[in-house]
C-alpha cells in the first residue's frame, strides 16, 4: 500500500504509505477522489498543477483472473472535466505485485526534456533521460524498451501525438506479447503525460510484494467461484473468444443504432463486411488469431490479431468501437483499411474513437468523401507528421468542427460519443449526456439491457434509471481492476457473491452489495464535484442539438429525454 | 404456414452450414407462430436466450412473428 510520487519539476521521487483518506480505494475511485481533493479544478490540464495518476484496481496484483485493468486519471485537456481512462495489458498486474497503489506524476519537466520512469522489481523508481526517443512511434519505442529492459517488462507510453500535446492523444499499454496495442484512449491523457515530459513508464513484471490478503483462504475460494461464473457465462465463455467485442456490429446495426456517415444514418450500408463474423472468417483464412490473451491473467481472451493477406501482423485486437469509428462513421466498409487505421492510431498514440469521429466530421464537412479509405489514412498520417491539419484532427472532432465551421459534431463536453446512436438507444444518450467525463460508453452502456429485453431502446421509460444504475455499478467496478468482459459474468447471484467475497477477503471487511453501490456513488459525487468547481453546470449535460432535431433512419426518431429528466440522473 | 427470412449472426451463424456471414435462409413456421416457435424450429435451445430482431425492434419470446418478415438472430452480448 504505497504511493510512488514523481515530481517532474525537480525530478524527485518519493515513496509514501497510502494516506488514511485514500485507503481501500483503487483504480478510478482513487484517481477521481484524489484529483478532486488535490488538483485545482480550474488549472491548465497541460500545466504543472495537473496530476497524472496511474492506479491499478484494488484487486490487481492478486492472482484473481481478469484483474489487470489500469486506471489513468487527470484533468482532461479534451473535456476540461475530471477524467479516468482505463486500459488492459499487463501493467496493472505488475504494479499490483509491487504493492504500488498508485504512481502519481506531478509538476512539469523543463520544455524539451523527456524521460522514462523505470520501476524495478523491488518497486524502486528512477527517471531516465530519453531524449533519443523523442518523436518515436509506440511500436518501435516499445520494441527498444523491451530489448533494453527485458521481455518481462510492462510499458505505458505515448507516441508523437502525446508529445505534441494533442487533445485526443492516448496512453498506450503493452499487451501480453509486449505490443503497445491496448489504449487508455479517451480524454487526451497522452497529452498530459507528454506535457509532464514523460515518454514511458516501464515496470518490471517480477514484483513479489503485493499487499497481503486479509484472508487468503477465503480469497482462494472466492477466486474459484469467479472462474466458475466466467466459464459458465455464454458471453465470456464463447461469444467473446469467438468474435470479441466486434460481435456487437450485427446487433447494433440490426437495431438501427450504429451511427454511420457521421451519425446521419443508423445502419451502415455493407456493415456485414465489417461484422465480427466477417472479421473472424478473414482472420482465420489468413492464419491470424481470432482469439488471443491480451491482458495478464485473462481467461476470456476477447482479443484478436488481425493479419494481412500474407499473414503478417497489422494490428492487435480490432475492437467494436474502432470498427465503428473508423468504419461506420467514415462509411469505410473494408476491414483491411480499418485495421491499418487502428494500427496507425496506436502507433501515433491517438484515441481511435475520437480520431475516427474527427475524420468523419471532416468528411461530413466536405473535406473528403465518405468511404474514401485513402483520404482517411492520409488524414491520420498527418497527425504524426505534425501538419496544421494533423494538429486539428489530433485535437478531436470538436476542433475539426470548428475548423470547418461545421455544427454536426457528435460530442458531449468535447468528447465524441461511442458506437450507439442516442436517437435509437435513448439510455446510451442519457449516459453520454450526463457522464462526468464527456460522452463515454464504458460509464454505463445499456446495449446489454436492450438485447436482454429489459427495456425498449426507443421508449423513454426506464432509460434514466437504468443509466443511473449502470453508471453507479461501473464507477464501483472500475475501482477493482476487473475487466468488463469478466464483470458481465459476475452480475448473476453466484458470480456477484463470489466477487463480493473476494473484495471482503482482500480487505478483511464485511461489505454488502449496498456498500459497493455506495462506493460507486462516492466516486461519481467526487467527479461531479470537481466538474462543478471547474465551472460545469447542468447545461453541459446535454447532447448536441442535431440529436434532438434530426431524425435518424431507419427508425426516424430523435432523442426525446427531456433536460429535466437528464438533471435527475445524479439525484442522490 | 408462413414464410420468413432468417439471418443468423455471430456465434449463431456457425450453427447453419454453408451460410456466409450475413447470409439469410428461408424458414417456414405456422401462421401466428411466435419468436419461441421460430427458435424451436431452428433448433436453438432456450438457454441460449437468442435475440430476434425484426425491422430494428427486439422481439419478446411470445411476440408473434410478422408474416413475410426478415429476422436477424444472434446471442445476447453486452458492451462496455
Ligand atoms: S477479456 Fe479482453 S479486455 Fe478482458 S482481460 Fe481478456 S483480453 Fe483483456
Amino acid at each position: 500500500m504505497k504511493f510512488l510520487k514523481i515530481n517532474m519539476t525537480d525530478r524527485t521521487i518519493k515513496t509514501e504509505n497510502v494516506p488514511e483518506q485514500y485507503r481501500g480505494l483503487g483504480g478510478r475511485g482513487l484517481t477521481s477522489i484524489m484529483i478532486n481533493a488535490e488538483v485545482r479544478p480550474k488549472c491548465d490540464p497541460l500545466g504543472p498543477e495537473n496530476m497524472l495518476i496511474v492506479a491499478p484496481g484494488f484487486l490487481s496484483g492478486t492472482n484473481l483472473v481478469n484483474t489487470s485493468r489500469i486506471s489513468i486519471g487527470a484533468k482532461s485537456p479534451l473535456t476540461g472535466t475530471i477524467k479516468e481512462s482505463n486500459a488492459g495489458g499487463t501493467v496493472a498486474a505488475a504494479l499490483g505485485r509491487l504493492g504500488i497503489t498508485a504512481v502519481i506524476i506531478e509538476g512539469q519537466a523543463p520544455e524539451g526534456e523527456i524521460s522514462f520512469l523505470k520501476i524495478d522489481e523491488k518497486g524502486d523508481a528512477l527517471l531516465v533521460p530519453a531524449r533519443e526517443h523523442k518523436g518515436k512511434r509506440t511500436y518501435a519505442l516499445v520494441e527498444e524498451i523491451l530489448e533494453t529492459y527485458g521481455k518481462k517488462t510492462s510499458v505505458l507510453c505515448i507516441g508523437p501525438a502525446g508529445e505534441q500535446r494533442l487533445a485526443a492523444a492516448s496512453i498506450q499499454s503493452s499487451d501480453i506479447d509486449g505490443r503497445p496495442c491496448r489504449a487508455a484512449g479517451r480524454g487526451g491523457l497522452g497529452a498530459v503525460m507528454g506535457a509532464k515530459g514523460l515518454k514511458a513508464i516501464i515496470v518490471d513484471q517480477g514484483g513479489k510484494t503485493p499487499d497481503p490478503l486479509a484472508d487468503p483462504e477465503a480469497f482462494k475460494e472466492a477466486a474459484k467461484g469467479i472462474v466458475k461464473a466466467i466459464k459458465e457465462d455464454p458471453m465470456s465463455s464463447h461469444v467473446m473468444p469467438e468474435l470479441g467485442t466486434a460481435g456487437l456490429v450485427a446487433p447494433v446495426n440490426s437495431m438501427g443504432a450504429f451511427p454511420s456517415y457521421n451519425a446521419r444514418k443508423g445502419v451502415l450500408e455493407g456493415w456485414e463486411k465489417i461484422s465480427g463474423e466477417a472479421m473472424a472468417k478473414l482472420i482465420r483464412e489468413r492464419g491470424g488469431k481470432t482469439t488471443h490473451m491480451g491482458c495478464a491473467q485473462c481467461i476470456v481472451h476477447c482479443s484478436n490479431e488481425f493479419v494481412d493477406q500474407k499473414g503478417e501482423y497489422i494490428t492487435g485486437s480490432l475492437e467494436y468501437e474502432t470498427i465503428w469509428s473508423m468504419g461506420g462513421m467514415t462509411g469505410i466498409d473494408d476491414l483491411d483499411t480499418i485495421a491499418r487505421l487502428d494500427h496507425l492510431c496506436d502507433d501515433i498514440g491517438v484515441d481511435t474513437m475520437s480520431t475516427g469521429v474527427a475524420v468523419a466530421v471532416a468528411m461530413d464537412a466536405g473535406h473528403a468523401k465518405f468511404g474514401d479509405s485513402k483520404a482517411a489514412l492520409r488524414m491520420v498520417e498527418e497527425i504524426a507528421r505534425g501538419t496544421e491539419f494533423g494538429k486539428i484532427l489530433g485535437n478531436g472532432p470538436v476542433a475539426v468542427g470548428k475548423h470547418f465551421n461545421h455544427a454536426r459534431v457528435p460530442a458531449v463536453k468535447g468528447q465524441s460519443i461511442a458506437a450507439y446512436d442516442p436517437r435509437a438507444m435513448l439510455g446510451n444518450g442519457v449516459t453520454f449526456a450526463t457522464c462526468p467525463m464527456g460522452a463515454d460508453h464504458t460509464a454505463g452502456n445499456l446495449v446489454g439491457a436492450y438485447l436482454t429485453r429489459q427495456l425498449d431502446p426507443l421508449k423513454n421509460e426506464g432509460q434514466v434509471e437504468t443509466s443511473r444504475n449502470l453508471q453507479i455499478a461501473m464507477a464501483a467496478a472500475d475501482c477493482t481492476g476487473i475487466c468488463f468482459m469478466a464483470f458481465v459474468a459476475l452480475l448473476g447471484p453466484e458470480g456477484g457473491s463470489a466477487f463480493l467475497s473476494a473484495i471482503n477477503a482482500k480487505f478483511g471487511t464485511k461489505l454488502g452489495p449496498d456498500d459497493i453501490q455506495a462506493l460507486g456513488v462516492r466516486v461519481l459525487k467526487a467527479e461531479r464535484e470537481f466538474n462543478r468547481k471547474a465551472g460545469f453546470t447542468n447545461q453541459d449535460d446535454r447532447l448536441p442539438r442535431f440529436f434532438y432535431e434530426e431524425p435518424l433512419p431507419p427508425h426516424n426518431t430523435v432523442f426525446t429525454i427531456s433536460d429535466r429528466e437528464l438533471d435527475t440522473v445524479f439525484d442522490f | 404456414m408462413m414464410k420468413l427470412r432468417v439471418i443468423p449472426h455471430g456465434t449463431l451463424g456457425g450453427r447453419f452450414l454453408n451460410l456466409e456471414p450475413g447470409q439469410g435462409m428461408k424458414v417456414e413456421i405456422p401462421v401466428g407462430g411466435t419468436v419461441k416457435n421460430l427458435l424451436a424450429i431452428l433448433g436453438i435451445p432456450e438457454k441460449v436466450k437468442a435475440v430476434v430482431v425484426v425491422e430494428g425492434r427486439v422481439l419478446k419470446e411470445n411476440d408473434t412473428m410478422p408474416p413475410g418478415s426478415s429476422a436477424s438472430i444472434f446471442e445476447p452480448i453486452h458492451g462496455g
